[in-house]
C-alpha cells in the first residue's frame, strides 16, 4: 500500500516536471528562469522517493499503510461533518453553520465517548451552552476585534 | 533619561502596555491570528493616543502576540504562530506526560530571558547591527537559509528518507504560486486562487491543528481519563533548573537576535538553528522530539528573541526584519515618526521609549502569562467532545481571517489529510512546514545572487563571502547527518539478517 502511495507520488512530481519544461525564460532574465529550482527539488524529490520504494521493496515492509481509517467509524464521520461545515459555511455564514457543526458535532462525540447523550435536559443545557460559546465568539471576533469571519452566499 | 523612564514607566502606560499584551497573547495563541493582524486590527485605536503610548502599545502587542504562540503548540500541538512550529516537537510531548504546566512556565521564563536578549541588544547596538546587515548579500542570504535547511537533517532521526521526502514535498509546495523575479504562474493549473501560492498559516493549521484533530479524535475516550497536569512543585521553572538551561537560553537568545535583524528570516528559523544547536551540546540528544526541555527552552527563547532583532533594522534603517515589523512601521508613519537612519537624531527620546516600553513588556508579558497558566492548563481538562469541534471553528476564523476565502478552507482540510496520512505512516511534519517557509526564500536569493554573479560557478570562484562559509558547512551538516547515517543503516540490515 505505502509502495502505491509513492508511486502516486512519484507521479505527481514526474507531472510537475514535466511542466517545468513548458516554462520559458526571458531574455533579459540572468537568474535561471523559474523552472530551474523546482526542477532541481522535483528531480531530487523522485530520486528519494525511487530509493525508499526500492528499499521498501527489498525489506519486504510497507504493508501496513495508514489510509482507509481515516474513513473509518468515529474519525470518518468527524471528517465528513468538517467536510459539510466548510460547505456551511460557503452558504449559511459562520453563526447558522458553526451551530449546525458544534450542535452535532458535540452531542454525536459525547455519545461516542460516553455511550449516552444523557437526559433531554442535559442536551438542551448543551446546546444552550454551545449557542452561547458561538454567540460570545462571533461578538468577540466579529464586532469587537473586526476580524472577518465567514459570511454565506445565501445568509 | 529620568525623563524618558518616567513617560513609559507610569500607570497609565502600563495599563494600556498590559492589555496590549493580553491581546497580544490571545491572538498568538489562535492559530491563524498572527502579530500582524493583532497589531493591524489595534491601529486605528491608537489615532488618539500621543506617540510613545501608541508605539509602546503596538510593540507590546507584538511582543505578546509572539509568545502566545507557545500556549497551543504545547497543549494542543497546534503551533499559534509560525515561530512555534519547533515549540511542539518537544512542548505536546511534555504535556502529554502529564507536565504541561510546568513546560508552559518554562517556556514563558525562556521566552522572556530570549525577548530581554533582543531588547538589550535593541537599546544597546542598534545602529551599529543595522548597518552590519545591510552589507549581506543575497548570496549570504542564500548561504544562511540553505545551512537552515540543511539543520533539518538533525530532526530527521530514524526515518532520514521520509524525512528528506517530506522537506522536499515542502520545498515543492512553495514553489506553488508566482515566481519570484519574473512573476510567472508555477504549477497553479490555471486555478487563480493558487496565484499566490499556499498560504503559510493555511498550511499550518491544516498539517498541525486539522490533522491532529483527526488523530486524537478516536482517542477522545481515553485521553479524558487521563490527568494531562500536575502540579507538584509550582508552574515556574526552580533557579536550579534556569541555571541549568541558562546557556542554552542565552545562546538561543542571541542566535535569535541574530537572525531576527537579518530582513526575510524570522522566528521558525531561528527556532530550527538554537532547536539543533541546543540537541549538538545536549548530553541527551535521543530526548529531543520526545519531550526535551532543552528542546523547548532553545526554541522559545530564540523565537522571542527574534522580535527584539527584527525591531533593529526597522528603527535604524527603516527595513522591516519581518512582516509584523513592517506592520509596526506602518503605525509609526501613521504617527508621523520617519523611522530610518535620522530617527536617532531628530527623535532621540522617542526610540530609547520605544525601546524602554520593548523591555517591560517582556517583564508585563512574564507576569501576565504567569498568572494565566493555571487558566491555559484548564483547557486540557475540557471534555475531549467540546474541545475538538472548538478548535476546528477556532482554525476556520484563523484560515477565514488571512483572504476571506472558502478557498483557503478547502486547502486547510487537504493538507490536514495529507498531514494525518504522512504523520500517521511515520513521515515527519516538521521538516515538511520548514521546507515549505525556507523554499521561497532560498529561490529568491539563488536567482538574485545568479543575476549579480552571473553563474554560481562565478560566485564560488570570484569571491569569499560569508554565503559560501555557510553553504560549506549546510554541505558538511548534510553529509554528517544525513547521508553517513543512511548508509550506515543501509549496510547494518543486511549483517542483521545473516547473522540470524
Amino acid at each position: 500500500m505505502e509502495i502505491v502511495f509513492l508511486s502516486l507520488l512519484f507521479a505527481a512530481a514526474g507531472v510537475l516536471f514535466l511542466q517545468t519544461l513548458t516554462y520559458t525564460t526571458p531574455t533579459f532574465d540572468t537568474s535561471g528562469g523559474p523552472a530551474l529550482f523546482p526542477q532541481y527539488i522535483l528531480i531530487l524529490l523522485m530520486v528519494s522517493i525511487g530509493v525508499l520504494i526500492i528499499q521498501l521493496v527489498i525489506r519486504k515492509e510497507g504493508r501496513d499503510f495508514v489510509f482507509l481509517e481515516l474513513f473509518r467509524s468515529l474519525r470518518g464521520i468527524f471528517l465528513l461533518s468538517i467536510v459539510l461545515y466548510l460547505f456551511a459555511l460557503n452558504y449559511f455564514g459562520f453563526y447558522i453553520a458553526t451551530a449546525i457543526f458544534l450542535l452535532f458535532t458535540v452531542n454525536y462525540l459525547t455519545f461516542a465517548y460516553t455511550g449516552t447523550v444523557g437526559t433531554w435536559k442535559r442536551v438542551v443545557l448543551r446546546c444552550i451552552l454551545l449557542l452561547v460559546i458561538i454567540t460570545v465568539v462571533n461578538y468577540l471576533f466579529g464586532d469587537l476585534f473586526n476580524i472577518m469571519l465567514p459570511k454565506g452566499k445565501l445568509l | 533619561m529620568i525623563d524618558i523612564v518616567l513617560s513609559v514607566v507610569n500607570p497609565l502606560t502600563i495599563l494600556v502596555m498590559s492589555a496590549g499584551v493580553s491581546y497580544g497573547i490571545i491572538f498568538g495563541a489562535i492559530p491563524g491570528l498572527s502579530s500582524s493582524v493583532a497589531v493591524a486590527l489595534i491601529i486605528p485605536l491608537t489615532y488618539s493616543m500621543d506617540s510613545l503610548l501608541a508605539l509602546s502599545l503596538l510593540v507590546s502587542v507584538y511582543v505578546g502576540g509572539v509568545s502566545g504562540g507557545l500556549i497551543s503548540a504545547i497543549l494542543l500541538r497546534i503551533p499559534g504562530t509560525p515561530s512555534s512550529i519547533v515549540t511542539t516537537f518537544d512542548g505536546y510531548p511534555l504535556a502529554q506526560k502529564g507536565q504541561a504546566g510546568n513546560a508552559i512556565g518554562l517556556a514563558i521564563f525562556s521566552s522572556v530571558i530570549g525577548g530581554l536578549i533582543g531588547a538589550i541588544f535593541l537599546l544597546t547596538l542598534s545602529p551599529l547591527l543595522a548597518r552590519v546587515t545591510i552589507m549581506f548579500s543575497p548570496f549570504d542570504y542564500f548561504g544562511i537559509t540553505v545551512f537552515s535547511l540543511s539543520l533539518v537533517c538533525m530532526l530527521l532521526g530514524a526515518n532520514a528518507l521520509k524525512g528528506l521526502i517530506t522537506t522536499l514535498i515542502g520545498l515543492t509546495l512553495s514553489f506553488v504560486g508566482t515566481s519570484p523575479i519574473d512573476a510567472r504562474p508555477r504549477f497553479t493549473f490555471g486555478n487563480h486562487n493558487l496565484d499566490n501560492g499556499f498560504n503559510i498559516i493555511v498550511l499550518i493549521i491544516g498539517v498541525f491543528a486539522i490533522s491532529e484533530m483527526l488523530n486524537s479524535v478516536s482517542q477522545g475516550k481515553k485521553q479524558n481519563e487521563k490527568t494531562l497536569f500536575t502540579k507538584k512543585q509550582g508552574f515556574m521553572p526552580s533557579l536550579a533548573k534556569i541555571r541549568f538551561h541558562a546557556v542554552n537560553m542565552f545562546r538561543s537568545g542571541l542566535i535569535g537576535t541574530a537572525l531576527g535583524i537579518l530582513p526575510g528570516l524570522s522566528g521558525p528559523e531561528a527556532a530550527l538553528i538554537s532547536y539543533t544547536r541546543a540537541k549538538k551540546r545536549s548530553k541527551n540528544p535521543e530526548l529531543f522530539g520526545d519531550g526535551s526541555e532543552e528542546g523547548l527552552v532553545a526554541s522559545e527563547s530564540s523565537n522571542n528573541a527574534v522580535a527584539g532583532g527584527a525591531l533593529i533594522p526597522m528603527l535604524a534603517l527603516g527595513v522591516p526584519g519581518n512582516a509584523v515589523a513592517a506592520v509596526i512601521m506602518g503605525g509609526f508613519i501613521i504617527h508621523g515618526v520617519q523611522v530610518g537612519p535620522m530617527l536617532f537624531t531628530n527623535s532621540p527620546n522617542l526610540v530609547r521609549g520605544i525601546m524602554l516600553a520593548f523591555l517591560i513588556a517582556n517583564i508585563l508579558m512574564l507576569i501576565i502569562e504567569s498568572l494565566a497558566i493555571k487558566g491555559f492548563v484548564k483547557i486540557l481538562s475540557v471534555p475531549k467532545q467540546y474541545l475538538y469541534p472548538i478548535i476546528i471553528m477556532f482554525c476556520v476564523i484563523g484560515v477565514n481571517s488571512v483572504n476571506n476565502r472558502f478557498f483557503d478552507a478547502l486547502i486547510m482540510l487537504f493538507f490536514g489529510v495529507v498531514g494525518f496520512i504522512l504523520e500517521k505512516n511515520r513521515y515527519p511534519l516538521g521538516p515538511l512546514v520548514l521546507g515549505f517557509i525556507l523554499g521561497s526564500i532560498i529561490e529568491l536569493n539563488y536567482r538574485r545572487a545568479i543575476m549579480y554573479y552571473g553563474s554560481f560557478t562565478n560566485i564560488i570562484s570570484s569571491s569569499f563571502t560569508m554565503g559560501t562559509v555557510f553553504l560549506f558547512f549546510a554541505i558538511v551538516m548534510v553529509f554528517i547527518n544525513f547521508i553517513l547515517p543512511l548508509f550506515a543503516s543501509m549496510r547494518k540490515k543486511p549483517k542483521k539478517k545473516t547473522e540470524q
